[in-house]
């Protein structure tokens, strides 16, 4: 039972002067990127991955949680005020927060937004802190067999959730796969498709990738959208909160509600793919259908808010479980943090329980902690965040760019990784023209080493038949699983196809 | 407009081709030395799969133009697709000189133009642009010595060294 104890040290760990500082300066400047539209907490974790490198790991960890809390329950600031996510996370934030700001609620639809940012996010943590043990006490038995059944499973969820289409979801998942080949063959150590060049032979860096594809690609799209986007960005509102900003009867009346967020969040988070939008929406229709009131959703009431933003800062801590228990990342955000174990030398997986506990639960602790300090900073700063919301984009996206090459140049200090981001950015905005959705391609492209290794190593010790992997049950059920989840999503993409033929 | 009529359709024949090529180049693969599957085995599923999605994908790309119905205005567009392309060239151009011109000098040029490029006519005034130039400035040789001293990142010194 060492389990307490455990606990016990990393909150010893954390108070100290760095880490106290590290989890409010991550915490502001993630809610910072949050709050402003086409800034996100993927780009905040990218932009700060590479300053981890010279850092501690209990530093670093602590400084990437915190931005990465901050950042999803930023965009909940400028989608109350302005109408306009922050984050995709915060898209089902708009429906019923913007009409209270609307009706002279501001501070009651941010206090409201903010306090229940928190208790999605501390659920999820208490669920992430004791299930992930005990969870990767069984995925440590694992044996490349099981683990390219994950794989499978993992990449059969991301293509189905994709998108509206799914071809082109699973078309995207392709290139990343594609993309992923690039470098020194995993097992066989051929050379693959480097086309001569030294610098392909370790393949793509993740980091470089992640870059480009989240960030430049934002930015150019910026540069082509500016004038939808420009126009909306004024702000006269009464922010000043007394409190939280509701009284203790509208918040316990909120509580089956905000319970059943919070478990579709965390739900949502664990399966690999589908992320904090997709949360917040699903979350907010079933709120909306199991209310006694169904009609006043959308006209501005505490119970909108409430199921989108509880459930989408629950997503956090259900998203660390698969990385942490399996090494399989579940969107952008866990693949750059899937990164910073990279650097600092550690693989993402069960053996990190058996190898850096102390780590595990340094995480876990930080990641209560920027709970915490970021229910401080968005109650008592607000004012401040919306006035960074009025710095002009067009000086603030060329800046974050000029960040962004130095970031990819510092992943292994050669200028290839700084140019790789203006190829990944042209790339994911013609990407984006053509509508090919950039989650499932980035997901394809960290899978697909993890894949090919697995499979290849699970062939030998089958001596090469594939039909063996069946005979292991915890790989068969990923696997047929994976098949019938395929097949469903399939079928209810047709369904919803020849509904919409209808209707038009 | 054009993207929204062809791009499915084009979409499609492009990753068509990307499979025929990636199954093709698969076979010029060295073979594995174990035996057993070997560096080709990976990519030429991923090029069949590929394959079988990017026919689906120019199927649809044919309904699409055909129930394309026109009869949108390009005017503002064209103004907007100029400004992405020239992000690309002045980005480009950012990290291709990087290495000769020195990371700050670089970046000064970029900074620049970059925010010339985004910024609204009316904030093009002759103060705008001296405020754009010395913020350029400024950011560029903060970053430089945060990274160069603070973090040991060594970025490139070019022909100011």
């Amino acid at each position: 039972m060492g389990t307490l104890s455990l606990i016990g040290s990393a909150f010893a760990g954390m108070i100290n002067l760095m880490s106290i500082l590290l989890l409010f300066v991550g915490g502001a400047i993630g809610i910072v990127f949050g709050s402003i539209p086409g800034l996100s907490a993927a780009m905040a974790v990218a932009l700060f991955l590479p300053i981890t490198f010279v850092m501690q790991s209990h530093d670093a960890f602590v400084l990437l949680v915190a931005l990465y809390i901050g950042g999803i329950s930023g965009g909940l600031i400028s989608a109350i005020l302005i109408n306009i996510p922050g984050t995709s996370s915060s898209i089902a934030t708009c429906f019923d927060g913007y009409p209270m700001a609307k009706k002279g609620q501001a501070a009651k639809a941010l206090g409201t937004g903010v306090v229940f940012s928190f208790i999605g996010g501390l659920f999820s943590f208490l669920i992430l802190m004791f299930v992930s043990p005990l969870l990767a006490q069984v995925t440590l038995q694992f044996s490349a067999i099981e683990n390219f059944a994950v794989c499978f499973f993992a990449l059969a969820m991301i293509a189905g959730l994709a998108g509206d289409n799914i071809v082109k979801g699973l078309l995207a998942g392709c290139l990343g796969l594609g993309i992923g080949f690039v470098g020194v063959a995993p097992v066989t150590g051929v050379k693959r498709f480097t086309f001569g060049s030294n610098n392909l032979m370790s393949g793509f860096d993740i980091l470089p990738t992640l870059i480009g594809i989240f960030a430049i690609t934002e930015i150019l799209s910026f540069a082509e959208e500016y004038h939808n986007l420009s126009k909306a960005t004024r702000i006269k509102q009464n922010t000043k909160i007394r409190g939280f900003g509701f009284t203790w009867k509208e918040f316990v009346a909120q509580k089956w509600n905000a319970l059943r967020s919070a478990l579709i969040g965390t739900g949502i988070g664990i399966l690999p793919g589908i992320g904090g939008s997709t949360a917040g929406i699903l979350s907010y229709s079933v709120a909306k259908n199991s209310s006694k009131y169904p009609e006043k959703f959308g006209t501005g009431i505490m119970d909108g808010v409430v199921a989108s933003e509880t459930a989408n800062n629950a997503v956090i801590g259900g998203a660390l479980i698969p990385l942490l228990c399996l090494g399989i990342p579940g969107d952008g955000v866990t693949a750059m943090l899937m990164g910073a174990f990279t650097i600092h030398g550690l693989t993402p997986g069960p053996l990190l329980f058996v190898n850096s506990a102390d780590l595990m639960y340094t995480i876990f602790v930080a990641c209560i902690l920027a709970n915490v300090v970021m229910l401080i900073l968005e109650l008592g700063g607000m004012r401040i965040f919306i006035r960074l919301l009025n710095i002009p984009r067009h000086i603030l996206l060329p800046v974050i760019m000029v960040l962004c090459t130095v970031g990819a140049f510092a992943t292994n200090n050669r200028i290839f990784d700084a140019q790789s981001i203006l190829f990944f950015g042209i790339l994911g905005y013609l990407m984006k023209k053509v509508k090919l959705p950039s989650a499932p391609f980035i997901l394809g492209f960290i899978l697909s080493d993890l894949l090919e290794t697995n499979l290849l190593r699970g062939l030998q010790l089958t001596r090469g038949s594939f039909l063996a992997f069946f005979a292991h049950p915890i790989a068969a059920v990923f696997l047929i699983g994976a098949v019938l989840f395929f097949i469903w999503t399939i079928r209810k993409q047709h369904i919803r196809n020849v509904a919409d033929k209808q209707t038009a | 407009m054009f993207v929204k009529k062809f791009g499915d359709l084009i979409t499609g024949l492009i990753f068509l081709g990307l499979s025929v090529a990636i199954f093709i180049a698969s076979g010029f693969l060295e073979a594995s030395l174990m035996g057993g599957l070997g560096a080709d085995f990976m990519p030429r599923v991923l090029a069949v799969v590929t394959a079988v999605l990017a026919v689906i994908e120019i199927r649809q790309g044919v309904i699409t133009i055909r129930n394309y119905n026109s009869g949108y205005a390009e005017n503002e567009e064209q103004n907007d697709r100029l400004r992405v392309l020239l992000t690309i060239l002045v980005f480009a151009g950012f990290v291709l000189l990087m290495q000769p011109l020195g990371f700050i000098l670089s970046a000064v040029i970029y900074l620049f133009l970059q925010i010339l490029i985004l910024a609204p006519e009316d904030q093009r005034k002759a103060k705008h642009i001296v405020m754009y130039a010395v913020i350029s400035v400024v950011v560029s040789i903060a970053v430089y010595y945060i990274f160069r001293y603070g973090l040991s990142v060594m970025l490139p010194t070019g022909i100011l060294s």
